[in-house]
């Protein structure tokens, strides 16, 4: 079998860096004998995080160069919607004046452009959750399907505050906290569960990244 | 983090440790031990990739907020893999998939994917790194959503596969989808996003489903041997879960 000096030595970086950050997160006091290395590991850890929150900053300035690279080459190239990559540049360069000069003005193009969009956005999620459900019975009428409908409507009309719905308001409050929740907490454990096993192999090098 | 957490935690490391090591070392010895059930995803992916290939148009693959340094760090990589996967099916093709993502972080890794993808195939010089694009989320990833429609457009991506972390707002990008006739693969780490994309995708992957991109696409021993591990890991914790239930019940009894 051949392997490749470099692909060995970041292997090996990264199983030594991720077992003692690990070890360095749980190590504490009260764990017996292992205590004694909790002090080091602690702050070799402390120390690697730090270097991560540095990196994923860096990591933020290469976002801000690539966006302004994609729509600049959008409009040198004249590209299909070359004109919302004009906005989008100009819309950089004023917020970058503006926070040079007043800080102020700044957040106030912040929060009465972006977040009033954001919110408008928002308000068409739900015109788009109804819309997929009824294209979803309209795809395929199935269990499942027939289902999700169902409780979609149970919980749309038990938020409606009329009279006379007090027991489909029960009914939604009961399927929030019993199944809702409960298929979430099973979502979510299955979620854990793969993250767990997933950063285990990650850990002892067999990710693909290290292999090629 | 006081010691008695501490203590369980590393006992769950350690755990899974003995299981991954074992079920690799079994899967390498008998590659028949461990049979996959069909997922639906993941059988779509070629004609994906066949469909961006005949049309020349790009696959658009999407992490949304999935990113490296947080707790979505190795939903991240899942996703990462199965961005690779796609890639390498699609390489061949005059369109290169066009990765999208909301977190800075994530944003080398997705290069790395991408380069790694066509490098495999032996097309490194078809490479583009500004076909990885990241999108500043806002504060409730709107924007993501607002210029992944325009993406959808601009770009005349052919398929979209959703693979990372997102919340409500996917039903917009997938609502657009679906308005451009365009199938759609779509799972989530948060039960908001999941909801979402099993009503509006046409592929749904439903939770830790995303990490076994590695072993339903790739087939090696090893990947197999991944999805064996959460299925053990699975069936202990079932049993953990029956056990508690058990002696909670004896005891309220008692």
């Amino acid at each position: 079998m051949r392997f490749r000096l470099d692909a060995v030595l970041a292997t090996a970086i990264t199983i030594s860096v991720g077992f003692i950050t690990l070890l360095g997160l749980l190590l504490t006091d009260g764990m017996g004998a292992l205590s004694a290395l909790a002090p080091v590991t602690n702050g070799i850890a402390g120390a690697f995080l730090q270097l991560v929150t540095i990196t994923i900053a860096l990591t933020l300035l290469i976002g801000v160069v690539n966006l302004l690279a994609v729509h600049l080459s959008r409009i040198v190239g004249r590209k299909k919607g070359a004109i919302y990559s004009v906005v989008l540049v100009l819309s950089f360069a004023l917020v970058i004046g503006t926070y040079i000069i007043d800080r102020s003005t700044s957040m106030i193009l912040l929060e009465t452009v972006q977040i009033s969009i954001e919110s408008a956005l928002a308000g068409l999620l739900f015109f788009a959750l109804v819309f997929g459900a009824s294209r979803m019975m309209r795809r395929r009428v199935t269990w499942p399907g027939v289902l999700f409908v169902a409780v979609l409507l149970i919980v749309l009309l038990g938020a409606l505050p009329l009279g006379g719905l007090e027991r489909v308001a029960d009914a939604r409050d009961w399927l929030l906290s019993v199944p809702v929740s409960a298929g979430a907490r099973g979502l979510l454990l299955g979620i854990a569960l793969a993250t767990v096993v997933t950063g285990m192999r990650v850990l002892i090098g067999q990710d693909r990244s290290y292999r090629e | 983090m006081d010691a008695v957490d501490s203590t369980l935690s590393l006992m769950v490391i350690v755990l899974t440790l003995v299981i991954v090591v074992l079920t690799a070392q079994f899967a390498r010895r008998r590659r028949d031990l461990f049979t996959l059930r069909p997922i639906p995803a993941y059988e779509a992916v070629p004609d994906f990739a066949a469909r961006s290939i005949e049309s020349s148009r790009p696959l658009h693959l999407a992490l949304g907020s999935a990113g490296i340094g947080t707790e979505t760090t190795l939903l991240a990589i899942a996703a990462a893999e199965l961005a690779y996967q796609v890639t390498i099916r699609a390489a061949i093709g005059d369109a290169s998939p066009i990765v999208t993502l909301t977190a800075p972080s994530s944003f080398p890794l997705g290069q790395d994917t991408l380069r790694r993808a066509y490098q495999s195939r032996g097309l490194v010089e078809r490479y583009r790194a500004e076909n990885v694009r990241w999108y500043p989320a806002g504060s409730r990833s709107l924007a993501y959503a607002a210029a992944i429609t325009a993406l959808h457009s601009d770009d005349n991506t052919t398929a979209d596969i959703f693979a990372g972390s997102f919340g409500p707002e996917l039903a917009l990008m997938l609502e657009s989808s679906s308005r451009r006739r365009q199938p759609s693969i779509a799972v989530s780490d948060q039960p908001e996003g999941q909801a979402v994309a099993f009503a509006l995708s046409e592929y749904p992957l439903i939770g830790e489903e995303i990490f076994a991109a590695g072993s339903y696409l790739d087939g090696g021993a090893v990947q197999r041997a991944e999805s064996a591990s959460i299925d053990v890991l699975r069936w202990l914790l079932i049993a953990v879960i029956i056990v508690a239930f058990i002696v909670g019940l004896v005891n309220n009894g008692g």
